[in-house]
């Protein structure tokens, strides 16, 4: 606005731009001395590394960091993990640790596919993998849990579709594959007994507790009598619901983790995700070499160990032995391929 | 409310515009350091990774810049829009609009030369968050709705809307993930230096605020918008179309929104998916404030956004501190400065 | 009988909803008509549920949490209070730093506490049912079938109408937002009613965070708040500064909030997303039709000095 004015916003420019240049030639020294930690130690250490989008405390990102964690008990791993929520920093944190000579790489999430894509060519010695992702490159190959997923929660369907009163079950997910699909394999085990109808509600928010909460109470109100929630925290939301509905005629269905701690009198089983389980495998390849790249590892029910299901003993009455025997049954027809779990539209 | 002027001594100038940042730069640090040492961290070796993580090498630098980017794009928009006293707090949805639109043509327009494809699919981005901050500006002037809470709600409307787009028509092809496909790889921004992701869109960052700069204190139209913003009133009385002003002023802001969104998604995501912005609308508010709302100044309070947020990064990977932490000094930051500004406006109260 | 008990449900939901928002949105109108706006609700109700949530999981009492949920947050508005009325810097600006530091501040105490523990539920308020008046059908479940907070915002949007429209305090306090030099020729402090406004605008603020922590939920979540913070914010304008209209406001938000998640369980053949952002368009939708004269105070945002 004035001359004077306008002469200090000149200086301001100025200084800020001699402290960048300062910061980069200091920077550009650094990667100078970079290269001899790379190239070295690389036989030396197995370094595992995670990029995971939610706090390690939460049921999702603390599946990846137990995996990483049973890599360093097993396999002697180093391991190290980061928070990255903003798209913008995806790519960075991948070349991080790419650039720190770890060995293996993992990004949490399908949505970390790009950026492990873009990054792995410029790090040939290093592996990456995420969970979920169809993208891959010589060094990179994604793992898919889905397909088995669909299957083993299409199971729980039947089971659950035995058990409804009312005939009507409510999924609660979010919009991304890695929660939905698994819901729509559920919906099918549920319809494949006539006359069962399933309703799926997509929240907008996964820390959002109330609004599961009060999507459970809806989908209640409006005659479901099983719900199974997929939507990260906003899930605690759908069981708290459940569990403080006081009658005993609306049970849920756990996803993730055992969650019968969450509703002790109305979880009639979970059915956990066993990514570390999943992830172990990928860490043995990547520390014997054997990493193959160029593929997508897709797992399926016929992968032991990583689906596994956890009954309720306090619900022994309504899971009855015969209850899991149809589960074992349809699972065992499932990997024989006599039901398939269609992809949805 | 008030906009805060340039004061007219250049050493008060100076001193406000150098000397108060940094010594409220330096407290918010101090704040923090206190809160590490009280929670058990090593505030050694927090810093010393922040500081790493900014510096450390090319590549964190260049990081810095990159992450700058959308902020000062957003930030100088809303010093547009705050100084003609029009309080857009939508930039998160034009943002969103800006990005849709961009990946539209990006997607598109493949077969085109970048030369004209690409600044096609930034004005498309300017055009869709520009027309979509419009519809506030609108509702203010012809039925009198508060855009406080009109630029709310549209935030929420525009994230709705992309969020069907990409599980609808802008889908990708095997109609798998929420997300388009990759733009063409001839959208791509081009990247500025070697080693650095930072890309074209940082000069756009450095170029429109000084642009804007120049039309809010140079231009007539300028003066116009800024007399709406310090008195309508009196504004209208001296004859000038309060309205029209409003109006035009929300619309620009929402097209620097827009912009910011078509750059984040050509220069850095290269497609369209519904989580692309960590509130980048939200944040680019306190840019603004920073900066007293003066683009230029955005510039550098961007800078300094986009530098604590690369290097709190590798603070929470070395020194295990909550990346929350950044959220934490970035506010810090703002509330000593501003406490200092007001501070010092009465110890020597403008002549 | 059927849609009577869906009804029942929807509107339980949206009272649910709306006690939250209620809160907030009161305490800020309490500010905004002394004069000071804030736009760093989100912030304060996040600091409120973080609070709320640590002080229940160490005590084992969850009103314990609630009382020092409004403590916590009030002190920041009183921190708030200092940084724009005392040492009147702009407004929007502190507001905007409240909104930074809150959400950092609450992710960052639970992180630094509570990462590592690992059953971290605690017990939720209670229901509690009023006899004779839950018997009434429909009525009797919505408004006398909730817990104490839902009560407490249900009768704090009259009572704070009351104390604005009809007593000394709420006249001083109107006064200080629409002409502060008058008010202090009266001889009343306009500096101490501006401070106490934001107090009660934060400890408000605070109990609607708390209320998501310890009465919806039964945990705390990195930014669980989810934006209502903002709502709140945009439900003081548009129930144009009067603790009742801020009541219908949130009540219409929880309603189209509520009706949205059962179109979906319904599985109405529209897409999700334009289910979602009902609640929104509503409010755009309700503010064009209900639209009249605006009632912002006048001094709004301006601070205060003795020597202007």
């Amino acid at each position: 606005m004035l001359t004077t004015s306008k002469r200090a916003w000149g200086l301001v420019m100025l200084l800020m731009v001699v402290a960048l240049l300062v910061g980069a030639c200091a920077g550009v020294n650094a990667p100078a001395a970079a290269p001899a930690e790379n190239g070295a130690p690389a036989a030396a250490a197995f370094k595992v590394g995670l990029v995971h989008p939610s706090p390690v405390t939460d049921a999702w990102s603390g599946q990846a960091y137990a995996a990483i964690e049973r890599m360093r008990d097993e396999l002697g791993a180093e391991i190290a993990n980061v928070e990255v929520g903003d798209p913008a920093g995806y790519e960075k944190a991948f070349s991080d640790f790419a650039s720190q000579g770890y060995t293996l790489v993992i990004g949490h999430g399908f949505q970390y596919q790009d950026a492990a894509a873009k990054v792995s060519p410029d790090f040939p010695d290093t592996y990456f993998t995420t969970v979920g992702g169809d993208k891959t490159t010589a060094n990179f190959a994604p793992i898919d849990l889905v397909p088995g997923y669909m299957q083993a929660l299409y199971a729980m369907g039947v089971m659950a579709g035995e058990v409804s009163q009312t005939k009507q079950a409510a999924g609660f997910t979010l919009e991304n594959p890695a929660t939905k699909l698994p819901l729509e394999g559920f919906r099918q085990g549920f319809e494949s007994i006539p006359g069962n109808t399933f309703s799926m509600i997509v929240l907008r928010d996964g820390n959002d507790v109330g609004a599961g909460k009060e999507a459970a109470l809806q989908a209640m109100a409006g005659g479901a009598d099983i719900l199974i929630a997929n939507a990260n925290l906003a899930g605690d939301g759908v069981l708290q619901a459940v569990a403080e509905q006081g009658d005993d005629t609306v049970f849920a269905i756990g996803t993730i983790g055992d969650q019968t701690s969450k509703a002790p009198q109305n979880i009639l089983a979970s059915a956990p995700l066993n990514i570390p389980q999943a992830l172990f495998a990928v860490a043995q390849a990547a520390k014997d070499g054997s990493f193959q790249g160029n593929s997508v590892r897709q797992f399926t029910v016929n992968d032991a160990g990583v689906y596994p299901f956890v009954y309720n003993p306090a619900l022994a009455g309504i899971v009855t032995p015969e209850m899991q025997a149809l589960v074992d049954e349809t699972i065992a027809k499932l990997k024989a391929g006599e039901i398939t779990v269609e992809m949805p539209q | 409310m008030t906009t805060v002027t340039l004061s007219r001594q250049t050493g008060a100038t100076l001193w406000r515009n150098i000397a108060l940042p940094l010594l409220a730069i330096l407290a918010a640090l101090l704040v923090g350091a206190l809160m590490l040492a009280l929670s058990g961290f090593d505030v050694a070796a927090a810093y010393g990774a922040l500081w790493s993580g900014i510096f450390g090498n090319a590549r964190n630098i260049g990081e810095a810049l990159l992450r700058a980017t959308p902020l000062i794009l957003v930030g100088a928009g809303i010093a547009i829009a705050f100084r003609c006293g029009i309080w857009n707090i939508g930039a998160e949805g034009q943002f969103y609009m800006g990005a849709a639109a961009g990946a539209f043509v990006g997607l598109q327009a493949g077969a085109l030369s970048p030369w004209l494809a690409i600044p096609t699919a930034l004005l498309a981005g300017a055009l869709c968050g520009g027309l979509w901050a419009a519809i506030a500006g609108w509702l203010k002037v012809r039925l009198g709705l508060n855009e406080v809470v009109t630029t709310i709600m549209l935030n929420y409307i525009a994230i709705g809307i992309v969020g069907y787009l990409v599980t609808g028509p802008m889908q990708e092809a095997s109609r798998y993930n929420p997300q388009t496909d990759e733009i063409a790889a001839g959208m791509v921004l081009p990247r500025l230096l070697p080693g650095m992701r930072v890309h074209a869109g940082f000069l756009l960052a450095l170029l429109l605020p000084v642009l804007a700069s120049i039309l809010l204190f140079r231009t007539p139209w300028g003066f116009a918008l800024r007399a709406v913003g310090y008195n309508p009133v009196a504004a209208q009385h001296a004859g000038i179309r309060v309205n029209r002003q409003y109006v035009l002023a929300i619309s620009l802001s929402g097209a620097l929104a827009g912009v910011a969104g078509a750059v984040e998604v050509l220069g850095v995501i290269g497609r369209l998916y519904e989580n692309i912005s960590p509130g980048y609308g939200f944040t680019g508010i306190a840019v603004s404030l920073l900066a007293a709302n003066h683009p230029i100044g955005v510039i550098f309070s961007g800078l300094l956004f986009g530098a604590l947020t690369t290097g709190a990064e590798l603070m929470q990977l070395t020194a295990q501190i909550p990346s929350s932490m950044t959220f934490i000094l970035q506010g810090l930051i703002i509330a000593f400065l501003v406490s200092f500004r007001a501070l010092q406006g009465r110890v020597w109260p403008r002549g | 009988m059927e849609w009577l008990i869906g009804l029942q449900a929807l509107l339980q939901a949206t009272v649910r909803m709306a006690a939250p928002l209620t809160f907030t949105a009161v305490g800020e109108t309490y500010g905004e008509r002394a004069g000071v706006i804030n736009i760093g609700l989100e912030g304060l109700m996040l600091i409120g549920a973080v609070t709320a949530y640590a002080v229940a999981f160490a005590s084992g009492n969850v009103w314990l949490g609630v009382f020092a949920a409004g403590l916590a947050a009030a002190t920041f508005g009183v921190l708030f209070g200092v940084v724009t009325i005392t040492l009147g810097a702009n407004q929007i600006v502190a507001g905007a730093a409240l909104n930074l530091i809150g959400l950092g501040l609450s992710s960052f105490i639970y992180r630094a506490f509570f990462g590592s523990v690992t059953n971290r539920a605690i017990q939720p308020l209670e229901t509690v049912k009023i006899p004779l008046l839950n018997q009434i059908p429909v009525v009797g479940p919505v408004l006398f079938e909730q817990n104490l907070l839902v009560y407490a915002a249900l009768l704090l949007a009259p009572l704070a109408a009351l104390v604005l429209n009809r007593t000394m305090l709420g006249l001083a306090l109107r006064s200080v937002g629409e002409h502060p030099k008058a008010t202090a020729t009266a001889g009343l402090s306009v500096i101490g009613l501006r401070y106490a406004a934001v107090a009660f605008g934060g400890m408000m603020a605070g109990i609607g965070g708390a209320y998501l922590s310890v009465a919806y939920a039964n945990q705390f979540v990195e930014n669980m708040v989810a934006g209502r913070g903002f709502i709140a914010l945009a439900i003081v304008v548009f129930g144009r500064w009067s603790p009742l209209g801020a009541l219908w406001a949130s009540l219409l938000f929880g309603f189209t909030f509520a009706l949205q998640l059962r179109l979906q369980a319904q599985s109405i053949p529209i897409a999700y997303q334009f289910l979602q952002i009902l609640p929104y368009v509503a409010t755009i939708v309700a503010m064009i039709l209900l639209r009249g004269q605006s009632a912002q105070p006048k001094a709004l945002g301006v601070p205060y000095t003795e020597r202007t």
